[in-house]
């Protein structure tokens, strides 16, 4: 795509004062500092992280450290849209493959990526702690269960 | 999906008896946070315990009675 | 006063399968008619039963409607809530049984389930602390401010208590441990970081019975002299970290948290910390480094946690359930709470049944039940009767056990013994077509990923087991694959540096010792008959089975499969991408797994 119009609006640094502000001066914070800037921005801009770090007296390749090696946190933007593929025990015996399997032929996206429109991003996550309706997926914490590969299409049209 | 616990208190209480074990029974009651009675625990479900009053263990009783879903719910 | 209490599992498995809307128009429902008043509707904990959600429980009558619909629920409320009568064809009604269970102490899945840590779950409002005092808590507490941390200490070991997070080390002494390492401030950490996949005890506890917890833990701080806990929990469980939150604030408003407990004197703070994804945080030098903020790497032991732990002090770690079994041991006493359980392991454990059973969900079973009584007993035996083939215990650190194990008592010596773990208590049961080098290589991918890559054996065997894997599956497999297999994980056991690679090549292990078979088969004869490896298998239809009904042709999205109404179908393997969903479909059982190259044989 890379039209205007689906360009990323520019990041407010000043937000970042905000998050990291109360945090000052207490100890074990960086994780919840990361949380909370992810929050506000829907990943962690790398301006965003610097500024942060600095405020922190920090290194920002500590705290790249941690934001790497967690994985909640995303150093790129994201899709409107988060799918998440359980691949628990239970999902994976039930067939988990073939659901990601087919929502990778309908959107041509694997693992970890997002589809040029910023329309889906597709995850994996371990477990989702609903193994009685395994194969599970959740678009945006929407959990869908019993899933079969000719009823992806259908699901995800319904997603903006 | 928290509040159905705390609406209902109000609409069936009305204001009239304590909604929970935390509200003191009458003034004889005196523990809060900073004032803590160390029989507290056992005064919610067997109290009062500092002082007979039939009236109190009443309101006790009818805290533990809106909510026992059956005989053996509440452990004495 | 209420005439019935409607009790609605609030749980995240029923709010997968809408139990919020059950709800919704249950409200509805009650208020059009006028009748909201004398009714309680309470989101309740999980009774348990996850594969028939969304279940409501009627008390007092005790009627367990499952499988609800929002539009099953008018019926419900008209014909059982104004007339009285109950509704048949919403109740429990097991497999192949056309009789009705009505009450929830009939139901199968219940009869040999022992309720301790779940005691209050479905049957409490979770975020009301007046009713888990009336249900008997922090009675445990009140008895242990009387008590010497000695005491308290000893009562625990006498009890037998065990942890339940994996390895089972008694708890009793590494709380001693750490009474008796030196330190000007100590620390409890609950480990909530439940990452194993197909593991969701830990949640149901937190999002059921959260005041559970805190008192364990409080009680765990009077034993070992701490004033400050921690509770780690995964942020993927927003709502257990939701009504944790709230537990903490009613508990600090009652004065049962805080400065000045109960006015004796103890003074406890309890903090929440969301991780931030990422499984070996579920290793205890890990976790700690986690909440310290830092990486979340494992760190050599000793020292143990227990006299360096977190921020350097003295700290006593151990997970949900094992707290939760706490109030109840001091409430009880040692002995009567040692009755349950076996001479070793004493209590009971929660596993997270799920698989091909026909009654998946959440269950409490005593130690020392066997596993058959599990499988076949609560789950109900094998979906569509099929073969058992394995039960999968204790996730990616535990290992697979056949058939022939179906009767080892579940406790943690005869688990270890036979290559399997307690663990934290996933257990999967799998069928005829769950393939067990698929699954090895299932875990291994698992921990491979998720391995931290501090230490060499960790990072680089798992990744070396997993191409061998990988090779294997693809039947591109050699036989000396298999002691390369053998060596490699004997290396990663022995000298990695935390429990996660410790136990990695555990999945691999036992699959080896009890099926080695398949593995040959997938090398020697290229065949994987479980359907699952799909470079392995092809797909053929039985023609003598086959009543040509279309109902495949329908499912099959490249459009393989041909055939006349009536006649038996043709599958074309060159366009067959085995997704499997033909199989699934198919009522006569038509479609079968067959060799690569055979389906001459089988399609005439």
């Amino acid at each position: 795509m890379g039209e205007e119009a689906t360009a990323l609006p520019e990041i407010d640094l000043d937000k970042v004062d905000e998050v990291v502000d109360p945090f000052l001066g207490k100890k074990g914070i960086m994780i919840p500092v990361l949380q909370n800037l992810q929050e506000e921005y829907g990943y962690l801009p790398r301006p965003a992280m610097e500024k942060a770090a600095r405020k922190l007296k920090i290194p920002v390749s500590k705290m790249y450290g941690v934001a790497t090696f967690y994985a909640q946190f995303h150093l790129a933007p994201r899709g409107r849209n988060i799918i998440r593929v359980c691949k628990g025990t239970a999902c994976h015996i039930q067939g988990a493959s073939k659901i990601s399997d087919r929502i990778t032929e309908i959107l041509g996206i694997t693992t970890g990526e997002t589809t040029e429109d910023y329309r889906f991003t597709l995850e994996e996550v371990a477990c989702i702690g609903a193994c009685a309706l395994a194969p599970v997926m959740t678009i945006n914490d929407n959990p869908h269960g019993r899933l079969t590969p000719d009823r992806i299409q259908e699901i995800l049209d319904s997603y903006e | 999906m928290g509040v159905n616990g705390a609406v209902f208190y109000f609409i069936i209480c009305g204001g009239e008896t304590v909604e929970r074990f935390i509200d003191p029974c009458c003034s004889e009651c005196t523990h809060t946070q900073e004032t803590p009675c160390s029989q507290f625990v056992d005064c919610c479900v067997n109290g009062p315990l500092c002082h007979e009053s039939e009236e109190c263990k009443q309101k006790r009783k009818a805290i533990m009675d809106r909510v026992a879903l059956d005989s053996k719910f509440v452990i004495h | 006063m209420f005439e019935k209490h409607l009790m609605v599992c609030g749980a995240t498995g029923c709010l997968a399968s809408g139990s919020k809307d059950v709800t919704e128009v249950l409200e509805k429902e009650l208020s059009d008619r006028g009748i909201r008043d004398k009714f309680r509707i309470v989101m309740a904990g999980c009774p348990g039963f996850c594969e028939v959600g969304p279940i409501i429980v009627v008390y007092p009558d005790e009627v367990f409607y499952c499988r609800l619909d929002p539009e099953n629920i008018a019926e419900i409320v008209e014909q059982h809530f104004v007339n009285g009568e109950i509704v048949e064809k919403h109740l429990f009604k097991p497999p192949k049984s056309k009789e009705v269970k009505r009450f929830y102490d009939e139901i199968p899945f219940y009869s040999k389930q022992v309720f301790n840590v779940l005691r209050n779950s479905g049957r409490v409002n979770p975020e009301s602390i007046d009713e888990y005092i009336m249900r008997g808590g922090y009675r445990a507490l009140t008895r242990a401010l009387d008590m010497k941390s000695e005491d308290i200490v000893e009562e625990v070991k006498t009890a037998g208590l065990r942890g339940r997070g994996g390895a089972g080390f008694p708890s009793g002494l590494k709380w001693k441990f750490t009474l008796q390492a030196p330190g000007t401030k100590k620390y409890i950490v609950c480990n909530a970081d439940e990452g194993d996949p197909g593991a969701f005890m830990d949640r149901s506890i937190l999002e059921g019975d959260p005041h559970a917890i805190i008192e364990g833990m409080l009680i765990a701080g009077l034993a070992i002299g701490s004033d400050e806990g921690y509770v780690y929990c995964r942020a993927e469980y927003p709502l257990a970290i939701q009504r944790l939150k709230m537990a903490i604030e009613q508990a600090e408003e009652y004065g049962l948290l805080g400065e000045n407990i109960l006015g004796s004197g103890y003074n406890y703070k309890l903090n929440i910390k969301e991780g931030a994804g990422a499984f070996v945080c579920g290793e205890e030098t890990a976790l700690l480094a986690s909440i310290e903020g830092k990486r979340g790497v494992p760190r050599p032991r000793p020292p143990f946690p227990a006299q360096k732990g977190l921020w350097d002090y003295p700290t006593c770690i151990n997970n949900v359930e094992t707290f939760a079994n706490v109030p109840l041991i001091l409430r009880l006493g040692a002995e009567e709470y040692a009755k349950v359980g076996t001479e070793n392991s004493k209590g009971t454990k929660v596993f997270a049944l799920a698989g091909k059973v026909n009654n998946t969900g959440l269950v409490e079973v005593p130690m020392g039940i066997t596993i058959k009584e599990i499988v076949y007993d609560v789950g109900g035996g094998i979906q569509k009767d099929r073969a058992f083939k394995a039960v999968q215990i204790g996730g990616p650190s535990g290992g697979c056990l056949p058939e022939d194990k179906l009767d080892l008592p579940v406790d943690y010596d005869s688990l270890t013994q036979a290559g399997a773990i307690m663990g934290s208590g996933g257990m999967i049961a799998m069928d005829e077509f769950t393939c067990m080098v698929d699954l090895a290589r299932y875990f291994l991918s698992f921990t491979q990923n998720e391995s931290c890559g501090k230490c060499t054996p960790c990072r680089e065997g798992t990744k070396r087991m997993l191409e061998i894997l990988e090779r294997i599956t693809e039947g591109e497999g050699k036989l000396e694959d298999l002691d390369t297999l053998r060596d490699l994980a004997s290396s990663i056991k022995d000298s990695s540096l935390c429990g996660l690679g410790q136990t990695a090549p555990n999945p691999v292990l036992t699959t080896l010792r009890y099926f080695e078979h398949e593995y040959r088969e997938h090398i020697e004869e290229k065949y994987c008959r479980s359907g699952i490896c799909k470079e392995l298998f092809e797909y053929a239809i039985d023609p003598e089975s086959c009543n040509g009904c279309r109902a495949c042709t329908k499912v099959c999205a490249v459009d393989a499969i041909s055939g006349e109404k009536k006649e038996p179908h043709k599958i074309d393997v060159e366009l067959c991408t085995k997704c499997g969903s033909c199989v699934d479909r198919c009522r006569q059982d038509a479609i079968k797994i067959i060799r690569v190259g055979s389906e001459a044989d089988v399609q005439g």
